[in-house]
């Protein structure tokens, strides 16, 4: 299975939440050192938006990639589902968590001054300001994510074919 | 195949060149604005429908033909619907898009605003068919080319394979 974590740059709250589904990161620790040591952390520019990045293998052995957006992430998250759908790729296949839902208005500045004006320097400040008020809720999301791929694999294990239409599996 | 046409509101430019693609609109004669609004998809999606893929038809080559509404997203739509084929080791040669913005002209930019934005039907649709059919010979090219380069892609591919 892979799974996705997507954000407005994929260079931020998703490629952070993907490090710490795979281990990449401990999530009892927060720290700038740890984060900047993660490739393509803080990237400047657009280039990366729409490029799956492997993080890495979490340790059911999914495969865990950050997905950059861009800033209609809406829109895109529509058109996805529509292509997994139009290609017939299961559940069981990829599991797509939107990692913005979590984050505040500061990570989400830090995250466009980067991305948008390649403020590198501005941009990581204020995305470390908000990250810190919001490193609990991710850590929760991705204990979430973690449990429900696990009962998804579990299930779909076991012969259940979960119905494509409706995907929950975009929180 | 899958071809996918895109264009911003996924409405018109791109509802006609499927259905020029799929035989419903003749490419030698202009049709009447009419003929347009007839169209099944066309000056029909709104804001909350944009970013789906809708099956418009299947063509004589067994190839699905579809539509999609992208706003200001058609680069990285491209890029993103790409980089999910590689992930899902999928062939990149079954999937083509078309990107139709360079045939909308500014008939169809205001008609498409007053139709789908400002919901004023009336005024926006009849500008937008209008629009449309002014840009429908240039629309009717890309979608020709478009069709020859399938089928000299087609070609290529057997050759190769026959070689092989």
């Amino acid at each position: 299975m892979k799974i996705i974590y997507c954000c407005y740059s994929g260079v931020h709250t998703s490629l952070i939440a993907a490090a710490l589904h795979s281990g990449e990161l401990s999530d009892a620790t927060l720290s700038w050192s740890a984060l900047a040591s993660l490739p393509f952390f803080n990237r400047p520019g657009p280039e990366l938006l729409g490029c799956p990045l492997f993080v890495g293998k979490s340790s059911e052995g999914h495969e865990v990639y950050s997905l950059g957006l861009g800033f209609d992430r809406e829109l895109m998250q529509r058109a996805m589902e529509s292509f997994l759908k139009v290609w017939r790729i299961s559940e069981r296949e990829v599991f797509v968590v939107d990692a913005t839902r979590v984050v505040n208005h500061l990570t989400r500045a830090g995250t466009f001054l980067t991305t948008v004006c390649g403020w590198q320097l501005p941009g990581g400040l204020l995305f470390w300001a908000g990250l810190r008020q919001s490193w609990p809720a991710l850590a929760r999301l991705v204990a979430e994510t973690r449990e429900k791929a696990r009962q998804l694999t579990l299930s779909t294990g076991k012969g259940r074919v979960i119905p494509f239409p409706g995907r929950k599996a975009f929180l | 195949m899958k071809i996918i046409y895109h264009c911003y509101g996924g409405a018109h430019s791109s509802v006609v060149a499927a259905a020029l693609h799929l035989g419903q609109l003749p490419p030698d004669r202009m049709p009447g604005p009419e003929e347009l609004v007839q169209l099944p998809f066309f000056d029909r999606q709104r804001g909350p429908e944009h970013g789906y893929l809708r099956l418009v038809g299947i063509d004589a080559g067994g190839n699905e033909v579809y539509i999609i509404g992208r706003r200001n997203n058609g680069r990285l739509l491209e890029k993103l619907y790409y980089h999910l084929l590689d992930l899902f080791s999928l062939p990149r040669e079954e999937l083509y898009l078309a990107n139709m913005m360079p045939c909308v002209n500014w008939y169809m930019v205001v008609g498409g605003f007053l139709s789908r934005r400002l919901g004023l039907t009336w005024p926006g649709r009849t500008i937008v068919a209008r629009g449309a059919a002014r840009a429908y010979f240039s629309i009717a090219t890309r979608v020709e080319r478009i069709k020859v380069e399938l089928i000299t892609g087609r070609k290529r591919e057997e050759k190769g394979g026959s070689r092989r």
